[in-house]
């Protein structure tokens, strides 16, 4: 069980930051940032930066993603903005637009 | 005819708070680590464990656990309260305010509930009527 959930019809315009895994279910506009794991749900749609130990797409996201671990865009998951990520996995039918630094 | 009350000071009075209905599954969690800043708008309960800095609108009903706090306004179907609040509140149904919470601001609510052992700096403005009249099969008491 995460500890923080944004279930679905929630949004929330601003700014998040935790230590904790953070499920995104609804929609976020702003800055999302976690020490933890990071997802993002089927029908979510954030328009946010987003930073997280480890980050899985399954929704639409517009912002860049930085995780010191991986990044998984899911099928059916969208992402428009640059990845820097230690590992990238783009699933079949995941559509992504934008730059990618794995730190090599 | 909402009736107006001022209140300050130490809850010392008990009152019996109705039970609160547990979260739906599509409710929201927000937890002991997580900061928001910012608004917090949409469908669904919440139940804020962290802290949230801005205003809060749910439709379902809210909690703000032990441990978290906000600062900010929040409307809500009812709410709950063991952390702190600093904020005016709009709630279609209860607003209950357990022992150990810190509230200051302006509740509205259908009714507002107070536990012995909360702090409470508030302007509580509740719906009911209070009926002044005898009650049914009891001898005619005095009532406030």
């Amino acid at each position: 069980m995460a500890g923080t959930v944004i279930g679905e019809g929630l949004s929330i315009e601003g700014d998040v930051t935790s230590d904790e895994e953070v499920v995104v279910q609804g929609n976020l506009r702003g800055k999302l940032t976690s020490s933890d794991a990071v997802s993002i749900g089927p029908n979510s749609v954030v328009q946010a930066d987003i930073a997280g130990q480890s980050v899985s797409i399954a929704g639409q996201v517009v912002g860049d993603v930085t995780a010191p671990e991986r990044v998984d865009i899911q099928a059916g998951g969208r992402l428009v903005g640059d990845v820097k990520a230690a590992r990238f996995t783009i699933a079949d039918g995941a559509s992504f637009k934008g730059a990618v630094d794995m730190e090599v | 005819m909402p009736k107006d009350c001022y209140f300050e000071g130490m809850a010392l009075a008990s009152a019996t708070p109705k039970p609160m209905l547990r979260q739906s599954s599509d409710s929201s969690v927000l937890g002991p680590s997580t900061r928001v800043t910012g608004r917090v708008t949409g469908d669904g309960g919440l139940r804020v464990e962290g802290s949230v800095r801005g205003d809060i609108q749910v439709s379902g009903d809210a909690e703000i656990a032990e441990g978290g706090s906000v600062e900010g306004n929040v409307t809500a179907a009812s709410l709950e309260i063991s952390g702190t609040l600093l904020g005016d509140v709009v709630s279609r149904g209860p607003v209950s305010i357990r022992g150990g919470a810190v509230v200051r601001g302006e509740l509205r609510g259908s009714e507002i509930s107070i536990e012995p052992g909360s702090r409470v700096s508030a302007r509580l403005t509740t719906d009911f009527d209070l009926d002044l009249g005898p009650l049914p099969g009891a001898v005619p008491a005095k009532r406030r």
